[in-house]
């Protein structure tokens, strides 16, 4: 007889599928912030640099 | 002490022209192909791949842990290279190379010890054993975490560059030790299915989906990473912008 333990597989493809996200929208949010505050400082600086 | 001074204050500034060009919003090919592999897979695996008859559904964790634990060897494999070549070129992009792979690296031993954790309870009856082949894999996410932490400790670029390069190197040791512990310990763990000097001892359907997922984790890696260099690339630009 096969055993019944299908939740915890569905919940390792569901942490995996979480985790991956997290990590990758993390990595966006990061990027997007520091390009906000290097434009700030662009802007800051001025046209002529 | 000076040459070396110079040669990083030139890397910050040849960073900093390339910095702002990589900081254009692009459309990321590579990641893109990644997640579509990694759904495939996930696709293959749930639907088109038979179930094992001793283990049940749990055995189909096997498609995400090892494949994770790959990554993760990579990963630090590739922190230990570059962190080497730093060393000897002190390159800072080196150095951010080194740092990227050890974040990415840390994100997939944390999967690893989360999926072997879900495999075992059904499989062992525990969530964990202080096994060899565990214990050791835990030791490893602990000595990259604290790769991290010395990071975000040191002000000094350079020094911060330098001491994380020996703990980068040194922390890689232990992937070899890792992968022959169940061999040269009594452990729980299983052994290589693939990895092992006689023939793979899966079915061909299996086969397929396990090498897939390989292929498929691999090439989320090198998204991830490709996406954090990017990162770490602006956040040099803004470090040299306001003169840290």
């Amino acid at each position: 007889m096969i055993p019944n333990n299908a939740g915890y597989y569905h919940a390792a493809y569901i942490i995996v599928a979480a985790v991956h996200v997290a990590y990758a929208a993390s990595i966006w949010w990061r990027r997007r912030s520091v390009r906000e505050r290097l434009a700030a400082a662009a802007a800051r600086r001025g046209p002529r640099g | 002490m000076i040459e070396t001074a110079t040669r990083e204050t030139m890397n910050r500034s040849a960073a900093t022209s390339d910095e702002h060009a990589a900081a254009r919003p692009t459309f990321d090919w590579l990641f893109v192909l990644a997640v579509l592999a990694v759904i495939a897979t996930f696709i293959r695996a749930i639907f088109f791949t038979p179930m094992d008859a001793l283990q049940g559904p749990a055995q189909k964790i096997y498609y995400v842990h090892p494949p994770s634990a790959w990554v993760a060897f990579l990963a630090f494999g590739v922190v230990a290279v570059a962190s080497i070549i730093y060393l000897w070129m002190k390159d800072p992009r080196l150095d951010r190379l080194a740092e990227c792979s050890a974040e990415v690296g840390v994100v997939f031993t944390t999967i690893t010890l989360i999926t072997g954790s879900l495999w075992g309870k059904p499989i062992w009856g525990t969530w964990w054993t202080w096994d060899a082949r565990l214990t050791s894999t835990l030791f490893l996410w602990f000595i990259y975490v604290g790769y991290l932490i010395l990071r975000g400790a040191v002000e000094d670029p350079g020094m911060r560059a330098r001491y994380s390069a020996v703990l980068g190197i040194l922390g890689s040791l232990l992937i070899p030790f890792i992968h022959l512990s169940v061999y040269l310990f009594r452990t729980l763990h299983p052994m290589p299915i693939i990895g092992k000097p006689s023939r793979p001892s899966l079915p061909n359907d299996m086969l397929v989906t396990f090498l897939m997922s390989f292929c498929a984790f691999t090439l989320l890696y090198v998204a991830l990473l490709r996406a954090r260099y990017r990162l770490a690339t602006d956040q040099a630009a803004l470090d040299a912008e306001e003169g840290r």
